[in-house]
């Protein structure tokens, strides 16, 4: 579903180069829980913008759904996007100014869905996250927990192949983290593969296997098992 | 997709409603500008449409030249029109006006008013001009003499309701029967009038129309000529040579001066100033005001565009979150194009209200009567909803540049998305908006002081406390020296005078032959009839030689006084006095009148001040036929008490007419109406576009000193005073101000001592107007700015940095 060959991002100003991601290569199937780990500045971020055709490498190649789009327009990779890929931030990114409601609706309107089918499709899903007493209200009336739930929500409207998730749980107390979790969990059982940066070992423990990043390279990949594992035995 | 944009748009603005508000407001006064200019400007443009051959009629005016003057005219000789229709198969009918008194004596119903606007006009004018009949029929309408047409309003004024054909109207003494009443005429006629009296009412010596070789020598009607459909003018005008040879040319050598003809099309009329023209327009007001149209919408465009750029930052993340939700830039332009598209649109809604209260003063100072009710006339409407949907989009098109264009990635991370040309751009904008307010009140400052400089300009002669009474007629004029006797009775009359023509009006242009080097050359030269007071109770300083002397009898039929310029002109600076003038030639040119220059008088402002003192001279005169005006000297302040009591007197002496009595300075303080118009609405739209430019500032500079919070904040911890926050506040903004004057000052310069070429007489450019605007300018913005800048200086800084 996604494989990235010798994946490089290099940022630049006018004195300093940075290379933010280092020749990565790694491939994720279809269905798969994939948490990518490392500490701040290793490279996570890039690489989910990567993933989540938000930007362009600076070299190596990008397969998405079979397709090589490392060089994909910005409007290509929008049209590709806007198709397959759901997204759930840490601080939720919901738009203030529209209602709970119209948040999850904004990326079938994208989409081109009816009003009526936008309205069947969004009820539904937000009974599915429990949510559907607030679809009236607006972002700052709900508290963090309920925010994700609408993040999440929106993320999976459009019925996406792929969710990628940054930091879903950072900004929430535990059981609300928790929550937020079992939703993912329950989504990549339904066949959604989900991709995710987290700093919390807690969430990683998740998904099926951990891509660990340090200095924009891949330090290891291992199954989350053997990494509970060794947690537990230190 | 569309109502969620509107949606969204709507609920931005009530987040950010200090800034919604003033983008709203200064659309509206942009707009509302721009709705009144543009009703302005459609109202001059359509001048004479209105008729429905409009295309086909010309106006006939005649350039003169008398030797070696050359005069434009748009009065041309009675016989010209019946000549026209004889010799050009092309021309199909004609129509004569002739203003024979600019106000007529009218009795009505048993009530007396005096009017303007009453022309004798040919039977013929309802053929080439559209007329809508209220009463009675265009047929015959005009044909006997002693019957007049009259307009609605007239008609209502006199006899109300009631349908006045049949009824009579004395005009001057004279009796006339209404045969029809008309629509008045609309404003956006180039020449207007309230009454037409049938041309057959004037005597034969007066119209001079029944035999076309007589009287072409005399100009004195409008002549229009309407042309056969599909006919060209030109064809006429290419054989105009054998016309004039035939008719006019032989009379012209008599004279030693010569005539040619010149048909302008009657659209083109109102923008035609000739002279003895009705009033005309202005293309280069009409240009002026056009631009300040634009201006005023470039800025207030402006100001929306900075504070939807300035907004950039608190908006980056919905962006980013639409673009991850599949949006792509095409449908963010639009999105944010809607939103610029909703502000315009409700600007509109509020420069309705806002052109109801302005049009009223607008009115005043540009002598129109427009409503709001004309907002609504479908071209006007179209228009108004385009200048409408270009400002909108215009205003919208670099913030929904911006915004589309920002990386998604980065607002993702939540890095500052900022970029730095745009606010180079804001800046841009801002020095823009401040030129063009310093120009503006530049432009104020400089008409306001070329004004005063014309109100105060020694004129040459004493017309304070000096009160003019016209007498009209021969029969009353005979009778002007025992008016005279009756005024001079009053203990506060200190004097008087009688004249023919009064300074800042017009005067007679005469051929003469002066003596000059030894031979007499033919000219032409302005004259004026006097009695022998007229120099000294006008306080006119004699030069050289002596003023005229009733005792001698040859000073009233040989003696001439004449004006500096005269001495210039002849060249007679050796020794003028002695020189001579001929005037009044009999048919073979010799001369009746032989003139001995004996006394020069100082030059003074004989016409207003829009002429130059050209070569003038003066005649004494005893017959009190010669005189028009009785100029009335009285006692300082006692105004009050002098003009009723000249009422009074000039009433009783001519019971026939209302007296018409007014002050000397009044033909100078006229003349320059259509300048104080200018200076007037120069100072209302400085007014406007300062206001404009001050909204936006002030909301500028909350973003920008929002963005500096932090910066501000650590300033402070390391030990920055309020103070010299505030220092470093004001130091930015007041380079925005200088660069604004190192902008507007060159172009105001240019533009302003352009406009001032245009007077003869004129105030030096200097830089006072340029310094004074700066000034007003910079204290204004500072003001402005410190509301702001005052907070972010006394603020604490922990909450800044703690913000961040």
């Amino acid at each position: 579903m996604i494989k990235t060959v010798d994946l490089t991002k290099v940022f630049r100003t006018e004195e300093v180069e940075t290379t933010a991601l280092n020749q990565v290569s790694f491939e994720i199937k279809e269905g798969e829980f994939v948490a990518i780990m490392g500490p701040s500045g290793c490279g996570k971020s890039t690489l989910l913008n990567i993933m989540g055709l938000l930007d362009n490498p600076s070299g190596g190649a990008y397969y998405f759904l079979d397709q090589e789009v490392s060089n994909y327009s910005e409007k290509q990779r929008a049209n590709l996007r806007k198709r397959n890929i759901g997204f759930v931030f840490q601080n939720f990114n919901l738009i203030d100014e529209l209602s709970v409601f119209e948040n999850v609706e904004l990326p079938l309107i994208y989409l081109g869905y009816s009003a009526a089918e936008r309205k069947q499709r969004v009820e539904e899903v937000l009974e599915q996250m429990q949510i559907m007493h607030r679809r009236n209200h607006f972002p700052l009336q709900l508290s963090g927990g309920q925010q994700q739930r609408v993040a999440v929500s929106r993320a999976v409207v459009a019925k996406p192949h792929i969710i990628l998730a940054d930091e879903p749980t950072g900004n929430l107390d535990s059981t609300h983290g928790d929550e937020v979790m079992n939703l993912l969990e329950t989504l990549n059982k339904n066949g959604t593969t989900i991709i995710m940066v987290t700093h919390s070992q807690r969430d990683a423990s998740y998904s099926q296997r951990i891509i660990r990043l340090f200095d924009g390279q891949i330090v290891t990949e291992d199954k989350t098992t053997e990494f509970v594992l060794t947690a537990a035995a230190q | 997709m569309f109502k969620q944009y509107m949606l969204s748009a709507w609920r931005n603005m009530k987040r950010a409603i200090l800034y919604s508000v003033i983008s709203v407001f200064c659309l509206a006064v942009g707009i509302s500008g721009a709705i009144v200019i543009t009703m302005y400007l459609n109202h001059e443009l359509s001048y004479d449409t209105h008729h429905e051959h409009h295309a086909r009629i010309y106006r006939m005016e005649g350039i003169y030249d008398m030797a070696g003057t050359s005069y434009h005219l748009a009065i041309t000789p009675f016989p010209l029109a019946m000549a026209m229709q004889n010799e050009f198969p092309q021309v199909k009918n004609y129509a004569r006006f002739f203003v024979e008194e600019e106000e007529r004596m009218v009795r009505a119903d048993d009530r007396e008013f005096l009017e303007k606007g009453f022309v004798l006009a040919d039977s013929t004018a309802f053929d080439v001009f559209t007329h809508h009949f209220v009463h009675g029929h265009p047929k015959g309408a005009l044909s006997e003499p002693n019957t007049m047409v009259i307009s609605r309003s007239l008609s209502e004024k006199y006899f109300g309701e009631q349908d006045p054909v049949g009824q009579s109207i004395d005009v001057s003494n004279r009796h006339y029967i209404v045969t029809a009443v008309v629509e008045d005429l609309p404003e956006n006629s180039h020449f207007r009038y309230q009454a037409m009296l049938s041309m057959a009412s004037a005597s034969h010596e007066r119209v001079y129309s029944m035999n076309p070789e007589l009287f072409w020598n005399i100009n004195a009607n409008y002549t229009y000529i309407k042309l056969h459909p599909d006919q060209k003018m030109d064809a006429v005008m290419e054989n105009m040579p054998a016309f004039l040879e035939k008719y006019v040319n032989p009379l012209g050598e008599q004279f030693g001066a010569s005539a040619q003809y010149l048909a302008t099309p009657l659209r083109d009329t109102h923008f035609h100033p000739v002279m003895m023209a009705p009033e005309t327009g202005n293309k280069s007001t009409l240009l002026i005001l056009g631009l300040i149209a634009f201006f005023l919408l470039i800025i207030a465009a402006i100001n929306y565009t900075n504070l939807a750029t300035a907004r950039a930052a608190k908006r980056a993340r919905e962006i980013g979150i639409r673009k991850v939700s599949g949006a792509n830039r095409r449908q963010l332009v639009v999105q944010f194009l809607s939103e610029s598209l909703l502000v315009a649109f409700l600007s509109l809604f509020v420069s309705v209200f806002l052109v109801e209260l302005l049009l009223p003063y607008f009115n005043s100072i540009a002598g129109k009567s427009f409503s709001l009710s004309q907002l609504f006339d479908h071209g006007i409407m179209f228009q108004v909803l385009a200048i409408t949907l270009v400002t909108g989009l215009a205003a919208g098109a670099y913030p929904s540049f911006v915004l589309s264009r920002m990386n998604t990635s980065l607002i993702m991370k939540g890095l500052p998305v900022q970029q730095k040309g745009s606010a180079l751009l804001r800046k841009g904008l801002v020095v823009f908006q401040f030129a063009i307010s310093i120009i503006l009140v530049a432009a104020t400052l400089t008409v306001q002081n070329q004004l005063r400089f014309l109100q105060n300009k020694p004129l040459g002669f004493n017309n304070e406390n000096r009160a003019v009474v016209s007498v009209y007629g021969n029969v009353a004029r005979e009778g002007i020296e025992t008016l005279e006797q009756t005024i001079l009775q009053n203990p506060l009359v200190s004097g008087t005078t009688k004249t023919f023509s009064i300074p800042g009006s017009d005067h007679n242009v005469m051929a003469v032959r002066a003596g000059v080097e030894g031979e007499m050359r033919e000219s032409a030269i302005s004259v004026n009839y006097i009695d022998h007071r007229f120099i000294d109770r006008m306080g006119i300083k004699l030069k050289e030689g002596r003023l005229f002397d009733p005792e001698m009898r040859t000073d009233f039929n040989s003696a001439i006084l004449v004006n500096e310029a005269a001495v210039r002109f002849f060249g007679w600076h050796d020794e003028p006095i002695g020189k001579q003038i001929h005037m009044n030639f009999d048919q073979e040119g010799n001369p009746r009148d032989v003139m001995r220059v004996i006394g020069v008088v100082e030059d003074y402002h004989f016409l207003s001040l829009s002429n130059p003192i050209e070569h003038h001279m003066l005649i004494l005169r005893d017959t009190p036929t010669s005189f028009r005006y009785l100029i009335v000297e009285y006692q300082d302040g006692k105004k009050d008490e002098v003009l009723p009591f000249l009422e009074k007197v000039t009433r009783e002496f001519d019971p026939s007419r209302l007296p018409q009595v007014h002050m000397l300075d009044m033909g100078f303080s006229e003349t320059f109406d259509a300048e104080k118009r200018l200076g007037s609405i120069f100072g209302l739209f400085a007014l406007v576009t300062i206001i404009i430019s001050l909204m936006g500032l002030f909301g500028l500079s909350s973003f920008m000193l929002e963005q500096r919070r932090k910066e501000i904040g650590i300033r402070k911890v390391l030990g920055s005073s309020s103070l010299s926050v505030l220092r470093l506040l004001y130091k930015e903004f007041s380079w925005l101000i200088l660069v604004a004057v190192v902008v507007a000052a060159p172009f105001s310069w240019w533009l302003l001592d352009r406009w001032l070429q245009g007077f003869l007489f004129r105030i030096d450019m200097s830089l006072n107007p340029i310094l004074v605007s700066t000034l007003v300018a910079y204290v204004l913005a500072i003001a402005t700015v410190s509301y702001h800048s005052l907070r972010s200086a006394a603020m604490n800084p922990v909450d800044s940095i703690r913000a961040e």
